[in-house]
């Protein structure tokens, strides 16, 4: 069986991390270990971070007052850092959606029209 | 497994000694680390394994650095005008010790009565000994009591605090106002014309040291570069 990786340019991947990132937290609070493996999961495992990189983005969205933190003890009786999403973090995400959205309507009808051959 | 904590140790040593990342970045990566561990040794791999794993899934922490200038650059800003206000309040030491030790030289050999021309050269001599000796003093005292993470982080600790207080409270109360009331001194005790001669000799000499400094300090700046590109050895090696 070939497993076709599709890699995601590092563009890509840094423009998406915002969406992808509020979309997680909105689900419900979460760490950053646990937001990665829930990348993982939801990509196949296809999309992968360089995993410190999500903790500048997750301090990013924090000093822009989207998402904040608080720490609370994991179970395994280590302090852990979770992140929730602020009001104006879903007002930001729907607002990437919208975009990501309009792009996503765009390229599909393109391809519709004229599918890929590969 | 002792053996692992100790990486792991060293590997949070290298991250928290960065002046890009704050001590809760670090924490907040450990944490992580951790729990990829955990993971990974829940699938079969040895904790060294399971580490090196780990730690490459993370990244290598110049590109974690880098990504977290990103977010962190006032703070890098703040970190290097710490290290500036430093040297200033260093230079500013050892400038008016070394005026201050002068101004007490001068003082003690005019009572032995020399020459104008000789109480200048000794005047001169203790300010330019004393500020290198206090230069080195500083240096030494640095390296003695303040030993951070890394070269690169200013911790702003109490011990820190108290320095900077007791080295502006030297500087200003004990050598700058030594070194201007010994100048006054001088020159209410002594016949104008010998204290004249004495400050022309003092500038000669000051001329000098001025053109010598800075090709002192080009040539100590040159050292320093030649002794950063020497490959120092790593703590724990990189993969």
């Amino acid at each position: 069986m070939v497993v076709r990786i599709v890699a995601v340019t590092k563009d890509l991947v840094a423009a998406s991390a915002t969406p992808l990132i509020l979309s997680i937290l909105s689900e419900g609070d979460s760490y950053g270990y646990a937001i990665i493996q829930r990348v993982r999961e939801l990509s196949g495992g296809q999309m992968q971070w360089t995993d410190g990189m999500l903790y500048p983005v997750l301090h990013r969205l924090e000093k822009q007052k989207l998402i904040e933190s608080y720490l609370s003890t994991a179970e395994t009786g280590r302090q852990r850092k979770y992140y929730r999403v602020k009001k104006s973090g879903t007002r930001a995400l729907a607002e990437h959606r919208s975009q990501w959205m309009l792009v996503h309507s765009t390229l599909q009808q393109l391809w519709e029209k004229r599918p890929c051959t590969t | 497994m002792h053996d692992v904590e100790e990486q792991i140790e060293q590997w949070r040593a290298s991250l928290a000694g960065s002046e890009l990342l704050r001590g809760e970045d670090a924490a907040e990566l450990e944490s992580h680390l951790r729990e990829e561990m955990g993971h990974l040794r829940t699938s079969g791999l040895s904790d060294n394994e399971a580490f090196f794993v780990a730690r490459s899934r993370l990244g290598d922490t110049e590109a974690l650095e880098e990504e977290f200038a990103k977010v962190n650059a006032p703070r890098r800003l703040r970190n290097r005008l710490c290290w500036m206000i430093a040297g200033v309040l260093a230079y500013w030491v050892a400038v008016h010790f070394a005026g201050a030790a002068s101004g007490i030289a001068l003082a003690i050999a005019q009572a032995t009565g020399g020459s104008p021309y000789v109480l200048g050269l000794i005047a001169s001599g203790v300010r330019i000994v004393g500020f290198c000796a206090m230069a080195l003093v500083i240096v030494w005292f640095c390296g003695r009591y303040f030993q951070p993470g890394s070269p690169s982080r200013i911790q702003i600790t109490t011990r820190v605090r108290i320095a900077f207080l007791a080295a502006l409270l030297m500087e200003t109360v004990g050598f700058a106002l030594t070194r201007a009331l010994g100048v006054v001194c001088v020159a209410r005790t002594m016949p104008v014309t010998d204290f004249g001669q004495i400050a022309r000799v003092e500038s000669y000499v000051d001329l000098v040291w001025r053109l010598a400094g800075p090709v002192l300090l080009g040539v100590l700046l040159v050292v320093i570069h030649l002794a950063g590109r020497r490959p120092s050895p790593q703590p724990g090696g990189s993969l």
